[in-house]
């Protein structure tokens, strides 16, 4: 089945042509941080040519899942690492691209950043106190689970939980924007 | 935003792209084996206890359960489809472990960092290899394992995955994230 599918460069190139500036865009949203987001979207596609015979995707649909996919597990481990890896852009020997200051205006500009804070400090004020308190501690102060746990006093369990249906609420004011914006285009 | 998206695209028309790697030639045919005998060996090795179960019942295609007992964390994992590596992947990290299951590739080429009894291994880094375990004349195939889960910051604990079971075996703990790849070692006989 996937034997018949072309994986070569022309269609990787397309898949970029496509998803490109969407994926950056979805990046700097998720991010907050054109800068970050410029780096995690340059190693997304370094990762993703060097993976492109693994792609199993049967069309352009899941293509663009398939680095969507990508971006997803690269934005995980920057936001537990704290930095952003550039392995697979070492691997080729590529070069991170330099944005100008201009230039990250402007992707601030059409990913609304502006907008998204304001919807993101609504969906937060929706949050019961407890889990609005461990989303504060967590990823504003950048506390570990114990020590959330300990603020709150409750169990870790308990701090993982808020922080994550906190977090599901905000993803979706993220992603309800994102969609309003790929609708757009 | 054009000059970053075209500078990118301009090193990608310029790059060859890499040699395709071995690839799953049989989605939708039923598979015998996948989690590796190899990983047991080496998760001891690195103080990560392994309590293997083989599902002989129909498990489902991919799962990553974690239970908590007395203190100590463990995940249960289970994979039947290479396909499914990154859904499992993606609970694996849902679940907040530092395991990832990834793919035997010939001709992988991802370097890392090992750790060995807790320290990395000095030197340059270097593609983890599988190694294909055989009983009997025969390839051990898993399915299933619980993991005792102890979290390593920075570390990862990579279980290799092959589609016909043939290279299933070894992987490691490795600095930073898992690679995309492991390598195909040479082949290990389990006396017995």
């Amino acid at each position: 089945m996937t034997s018949t599918i072309d994986r070569g460069k022309p269609a990787f190139e397309a898949l970029y042509d496509r998803t490109a500036e969407r994926l950056l865009v979805s990046l700097t949203r998720r991010t907050q941080d054109t800068e970050v987001a410029g780096e995690l979207w340059a190693e997304c596609w370094a990762a993703a040519f060097v993976g492109w015979s693994r792609c199993r995707a049967s069309g352009p649909e899941e293509e663009e899942a398939w680095i969507f996919g990508i971006a997803r597990r690269r934005l995980a481990d920057y936001w537990r690492a704290g930095a952003v890896e550039r392995r697979a852009l070492e691997r080729l020997r590529w070069t991170m691209p330099a944005a100008s200051t201009a230039e990250d205006d402007e992707l601030a500009r059409i990913a609304e950043l502006d907008a998204l804070r304001d919807a993101l400090a609504g969906a937060l004020a929706t949050l019961p106190e407890p889990r609005r308190r461990a989303l504060r501690l967590r990823i504003v102060d950048g506390l570990s689970y114990p020590d959330v746990a300990a603020r709150l006093g409750c169990t870790e369990e308990a701090a993982r939980a808020q922080v994550s249906r906190g977090l599901r609420v905000l993803q979706r004011t993220i992603d309800r924007d994102t969609l309003n914006y790929t609708q757009g285009v | 935003m054009t000059p970053r998206i075209d500078e990118m695209r301009a090193q990608i028309h310029a790059t060859p792209m890499p040699s395709p790697a071995a690839r799953s030639r049989w989605p939708g045919r039923g598979r015998v084996g996948l989690l590796s005998g190899g990983a047991l060996t080496f998760a001891l090795a690195v103080g990560v206890a392994v309590l293997l179960s083989v599902n002989s019942s129909a498990p489902p295609a991919y799962a990553a359960t974690v239970h908590v007992s007395g203190g100590q964390r463990t995940v249960q994992i289970t994979l039947r489809e290479e396909q499914d590596i990154p859904e499992l992947n993606a609970r694996l990290e849902a679940e907040r472990t530092r395991i990832r299951v990834v793919p035997v590739v010939r001709g992988c080429n991802d370097p890392v960092h090992e750790v060995s009894n807790g320290k990395v291994i000095p030197g340059p880094a270097k593609t983890l290899l599988a190694s294909a375990q055989y009983f009997h004349g025969h390839p051990v195939h898993i399915v299933s394992m619980t993991i005792a889960v102890n979290t390593i910051t920075g570390r990862t604990l990579v279980i290799p995955d092959s589609h016909d079971g043939l290279y299933s075996g070894g992987g490691g703990v490795v600095v930073g994230p898992a690679p995309d790849c492991v390598g195909i070692g040479p082949r290990f006989t389990i006396k017995g």
